[in-house]
């Protein structure tokens, strides 16, 4: 009898820590898409040092915006199809569910700085275009060039070669073959052209921040789609599409193929799944999954967070893109840490 | 026995008869916000004439486009801050689930044409601003001043009044008085094609580029054939941030009927914004619609547009606010 008693106590001990580690997801969570370490590093370091979630995510993304995290965040990357670079940016507080963003923000480099103004400064929630910018200015952001030899050269490569790829169809000239301008066809064949899943013409930070209090935030920083038409916006500043949180339930943040993304609100879905008790990492996969119906070779990923802490992240699995990075930062791990997923 | 066979053949007749009514909805079906009645007609006019959903919602839309519905639709209306008068739209393919949009587009009378042409010449989703503008010229729409005299005096009566109302913060939670009136509009046809659309200048005084919810997919409007579609209506700064059309359409998908659909989108926003300006209509497969709204001063009832096979002319149909 005192073996079994010792047996069950251990079994008994076993099983409750278990529980204990299961439950345990640590708090304050910083976690970032790609492999952009100083974001999540100047992120958690807000934190550390009593800034709020939002002040979190804004220096994460700004991080980004300074660095030019790939060529994919802020000034000097994506050229759109006259040269220009433009950005967009979300913020959201999880706790007032209020949102900053712009879209098309001309010759501001800190989008994000410019998203947060939108949200206290504003009643509004978007701001677009050479409005935004004039917004920026009277708000006091500096007005900077935001082009670069870097984006002249990719600009000037891409005019002599035709200018490819372009993301125009049923217009002539042809536009797989020829630069424009361009005029609408006016009869045209319905078909799918191949979406360019590429991972250097995608690329966004989309960041969600916890709080030990419960506070949750998120943003997106981005200079959008490489030879986009000119005013294209796609999902970065977009609620419930770049990002969504709402510090009753979660966050997510998407990234990858904008203009394909936006039309499934994938990061709004993730939340509403993980209110209803979903855990992140299946909610993640569910959001990936609604957009692969429609598009089974989207080019996309998306992370996630509950209120306590666990996280997970999914991804589509297509050439180019077989296993996604993320950065976390928790009191677990104290400092960035780079996690992945396999695609699917 | 006798008698109580006919009793219970005509209670089973009855019973059929009210199983068949309660399943037959009709189709086709359009289905827009508020008592714009010309932008439903042009619309059912659309699909009796053979034309697509796609069809429908597009000359629904821009009938209000030309007619500056009440004022909150196309050239004349809603200056902002400067005076000037910007355009938002959208149009959904519940097929493939293309989705055109533009915002803050000046100059251009036919907000929804251009949002089509990003939709059909393009491989984006949304196109905004001035970039807006000049890819609608490049797509052969006309450049015109979206300026008359009426935004002209709405302005300066504005300048002269201290610029009030306006959208700039001062206090924590600043009391939302405007009322905002942009028309969406679902069409559903007999083979299970579903469109949706938005058109509308936005919030009067707005910070210019503000944008709203009409463009932005999920917010504004949502269609998806095999679920349904839905389009809000009001205080788009507000309802954006919980995608209404959006988790209408999921609550459709998942077999909740139209009205439920409708009040759960609006009860998500009334959590957070209790005194909210705002409406939904919602649409599923098979024809059912439904309507629900926020009870605010100003707002106890609302109404709205349908045209089906039932009625074969646009209707008026309202609900209570709750």
């Amino acid at each position: 009898m005192h073996r079994q008693d010792k047996m069950f106590t251990s079994l008994l001990i076993c099983a409750l820590t278990s529980l204990l580690t299961l439950g345990h997801a640590s708090l304050p969570l910083v976690i970032n898409t790609w492999p952009f370490k100083n974001a999540a590093a100047a992120a958690w370091s807000a934190l550390q040092s009593g800034g709020s979630v939002l002040d979190a995510v804004e220096r994460g993304c700004a991080r980004c915006e300074m660095e030019q995290c790939d060529g994919s965040v802020g000034y000097g990357g994506s050229p759109d199809e006259s040269g220009e670079t433009t950005l967009d940016a979300l913020i959201m507080n999880g706790d007032t569910m209020e949102v900053g963003a712009v879209a098309d923000l001309r010759r501001i480099k800190n989008a994000i700085g410019v998203a947060r103004a939108v949200m206290e400064h504003t009643e509004h929630t978007l701001l677009v275009g050479e409005s935004a910018s004039v917004f920026a200015e009277n708000m006091g952001f500096i007005a900077e060039d935001l082009t670069t030899n870097k984006s002249v050269n990719i600009f000037s490569e891409w005019l002599k070669g035709n200018c490819q790829p372009n993301y125009r169809k049923n217009v002539s000239p042809e536009p797989s073959k020829s630069c424009g301008p361009y005029r609408p066809k006016t009869t045209w064949k319905q078909s799918k052209r191949a979406r360019h899943a590429n991972i250097h013409a995608h690329d966004t930070i989309g960041m969600i921040a916890l709080d030990r209090d419960g506070h949750a935030a998120a943003g997106t920083s981005t200079n959008g789609l490489t030879h986009k038409v000119p005013g294209r916006v796609g999902d970065s500043p977009i609620v419930g599409a770049g990002a969504y949180v709402d510090s009753l339930a979660g966050g997510a943040a998407a990234t990858g193929d904008g203009d394909v993304m936006m039309r499934f609100l994938p990061s709004y879905l993730a939340v509403e799944l993980m209110r209803a008790g979903v855990d992140p990492s299946a909610a993640c996969k569910s959001a990936v999954s609604r957009i692969k119906r429609h598009y089974s070779e989207f080019f996309g990923a998306i992370i996630c967070a509950n209120t306590t802490g666990h996280y997970g992240a999914a991804c589509n699995k297509v050439p180019g893109l077989n296993k996604f990075h993320f950065m976390v930062a928790n009191s677990e791990t104290n400092t960035p840490v780079l996690k992945s997923v396999d695609c699917f």
